[in-house]
């Protein structure tokens, strides 16, 4: 078994992981009675560890409501951490006073999930986009501009784009403007959360084939949240699953698609409606129920309720993160009998028909 | 063949804005057969949504107006019957609705049971329009009088039967919940219900499953699948999802800038996509070999679409009349329909496109 902190702190010298978390926590209170004093917690993120390595693509899958978003936004300081470290090229940029921190933010960077939301309506485009540098910079104008215009057209956009409102674009170009803006300050990482939700598919092939194109121009690494699995299978060399605020399986794309070893992943694998039937491993369940709302997280294993193979044990202890195979870690008890959820007598009605 | 359910002929709708005639369907034509499930995709601003609307005869007017063609349900032109017929017998009765997001066609000041009650009490069972008890429960005195009491009895078990039939736990507890109180999954199966409780020969599904996670989504699919089959009921399922219409279909149309292009039988249109269009669209979605291919070019603008073949000025096959005229309808094998002067041929095309990504 190889500790997680031990593993990376050797790495730290040599600049090859990008960003780095360890043991991040982050709780919301639960407000209530006639002083609005927390009377619970919800624990959004549950010491969740992992490395991004330089260039490298980590997506990050789940449900809606399991941590996904407020990582990302816990990672870029949006939201502050309750403990845990945050490392960004082998710098510290969690717990570190705000003047400090000012510059390291500055590389990392976070697109958000509706671009036309996050885009003033009031603002015409360009001045959306010289925002971050007149904030961060103390650029000349001529300089700014020039700056601006070179990002506008590395995301296949024109120069009289500038001058319009975020209302005359559509979603994929909105989104070409969400990156152009974070592309300006230089970042060395970029979160993404949802990038191509709500696109359409010939879209989508488009704005992916931008991400790749531009990480490759910038040299920069993704962090790469989303839901949808199949996109992530294509672009991703890393994947991190989550369940309720926790990492339940981590590794190479590859690994976590053909021989996954947590049975959320599998679930969630079987879950997605495919074309092609071949390379999803395993049999075709569906999964039963929701999952349980973040305030009243089961004892044990969180997925324990949910899970065919849970046994005593799973519902007293928590199961870690643990490495299985070089790079591939999964957080449950039965990890190595995964294969045993082939040949249980499931529910008939969860039963598909492949 | 069996005479389809419903049979949509040379629909042209536009709709008149500030900027000119957004032309949205221009000569659109479909069927629906018994007990079938027909998948209508295509990307956005196709055209798919508004099908849905002329169906229930829910064009707003103005903006859209409705210029010719015909709708057949049963043999019957539903753009030649009266707002009133169609309120009495068709729309909520012998037509449903599944909406896209559930929690924006909930009332959500209102239980869950006080608005299925409604609808049970205006599309079920006999006409109470005219009726004594119609005009009592209509306007604001239906905020202020209790049901009564025989009637919200048979209703309360006819939901709670229907609940227990989509799988919705604990129905007695969850039909005296406000909309917000149930989670997504579950308020997409209380509006399946309603589809369903009025007995419909034909659901007009609008993306149902797209505001909801993977796992949720399967479970609605499998659910919606399992029920209109033991139904009987037909099912226009409106996605621009592929994959999902893989998972529910038996019988696949696209539309692209307000016209189809093919109609083909599941197998067939996975299998053999004949139009440019679909062959592109199949390629752009994320596979296994992890190669990105997207269509050149942008979807036009309906309101100056180009001439001849919509999707001319993106083709690669394309030839002199497509620029010209609407190419004719062909059927490659019985039952697999195309638009097209120049579709793929697969028997000089080696590769289907299951090799291309497997």
């Amino acid at each position: 078994m190889v500790d997680l902190r031990e593993d990376t702190s050797t790495n730290n010298s040599a600049i090859d992981i990008a960003l780095e978390v360890r043991n991040l926590r982050k709780y919301f209170p639960v407000k209530g009675g006639m002083f609005r004093r927390p009377i619970g917690w919800i624990r959004a993120i549950d010491n969740i560890s992992f490395g991004v390595k330089t260039g490298s693509i980590l997506g990050l899958v789940g449900e809606s409501g399991c941590g996904k978003s407020t990582l990302g936004k816990t990672i870029v300081g949006v939201f502050h951490a309750e403990g845990g470290e945050i490392y960004l090229e082998g710098k510290r940029i969690s717990g570190l006073p705000r003047s400090k921190v000012r510059d390291l933010r500055k590389r990392i960077q976070y697109v958000y999930q509706d671009p036309g939301a996050s885009l003033d309506p009031w603002w015409i485009v360009g001045r959306t986009l010289r925002e971050p540098l007149q904030f961060y910079t103390r650029l000349p104008r001529k300089e700014i501009d020039e700056k601006v215009l070179s990002m506008v057209r590395a995301v296949g956009l024109k120069k009289d784009h500038l001058t319009r409102y975020p209302h005359e674009f559509s979603g994929g170009q909105q989104r070409r403007l969400g990156l152009a803006r974070v592309l300006t300050l230089n970042p060395s990482v970029i979160i993404f959360d949802e990038p191509t939700s709500g696109l359409d598919v010939s879209v989508q092939a488009t704005i992916l084939k931008l991400f790749l194109k531009l990480k490759e121009e910038f040299h920069l690494t993704y962090l790469f949240i989303s839901h949808d699995l199949a996109v992530v299978r294509m672009i991703c060399h890393e994947i991190a699953v989550m369940y309720l605020g926790k990492i339940v399986e981590i590794g190479r794309t590859g690994e976590v698609f053909n021989h996954s070893m947590h049975p959320y992943t599998r679930f969630l694998l079987s879950a997605i409606p495919s074309l092609w039937d071949e390379g999803r491993g395993g049999r075709k369940v569906v999964m039963g129920g929701e999952p349980p709302s973040p305030d009243d997280i089961p004892s044990g294993c969180r997925f324990q309720n949910r899970c065919p193979l849970a046994e005593e044990e799973c519902t007293q202890l928590e199961p870690e993160l643990l490495e299985v195979e070089d790079g591939h870690r999964v957080a449950c008890f039965h990890s190595r009998d995964i294969e045993r959820l082939d040949h249980l007598d499931l529910d008939p009605s969860l039963q598909g028909e492949t | 063949m069996t005479v389809p359910i419903l049979e949509i002929r040379n629909l042209s709708i536009h709709f008149e804005t500030d900027y000119g005639r957004v032309k949205a369907l221009s000569g659109a034509n479909l069927t629906v057969g018994q007990e079938e499930i027909v998948g209508l995709v295509g990307e956005s601003g196709c055209g798919k949504t508004t099908i849905a609307r002329a169906i229930l005869r829910v064009i707003p007017s103005p903006p859209g107006i409705i210029e010719e063609g015909a709708i057949f349900y049963d043999g019957q032109d539903l753009l030649k019957l009266t707002p009133r017929q169609i309120e009495e017998d068709i729309r909520g009765r012998a037509i449903t609705f599944i909406p896209q997001d559930p929690f924006l066609s909930l009332n959500p000041v209102f239980t869950i049971q006080d608005q299925i009650m409604e609808l049970l009490f205006w599309k079920s069972g006999e006409k109470v329009w005219s009726g004594e008890l119609g005009k009592r429960m209509k306007g604001a005195w239906r905020y202020l009088r209790p049901w009564p009491s025989s009637l919200r009895r048979s209703y309360v078990e006819k939901i709670v039967e229907m609940f227990r039939e989509v799988q919705i736990p604990g129905p007695l507890l969850q039909i005296s919940k406000l909309p917000h109180e149930v989670s997504g999954g579950q308020r997409q199966r209380v509006m399946i219900a309603m589809a369903l409780l009025t007995k419909p020969r034909l659901i007009i599904a609008d993306e149902p499953t797209t505001s909801l996670d993977v796992t949720v989504q399967a479970q609605v699919i499998r659910l919606l699948r399992s029920l209109v089959k033991q139904h009987g009921t037909s099912v226009l399922f409106i996605t621009h999802d592929l994959g999902v219409a893989n998972e529910i279909c038996n019988r696949i149309i696209v539309l692209y800038a307000g016209q189809e292009v093919e109609m083909a039988s599941k197998s067939e249109f996975f299998g053999k996509p004949c139009h440019p269009y679909t062959r592109k669209l199949l390629e752009s979605l994320p596979n296994v070999r992890g190669e990105i291919r997207d269509i050149p070019g942008e979807v036009p603008n309906l309101i100056d679409p180009p001439s001849g073949c919509r999707f001319h000025p993106r083709c690669e096959n394309v030839q002199a009349p497509c620029s010209q005229h609407r190419p004719p309808v062909l059927e490659i094998t019985p039952g697999h329909w195309v638009r097209c002067y120049n579709p793929i041929s697969y028997s000089n095309l080696r590769r289907g496109i299951h090799q291309l990504n497997g």
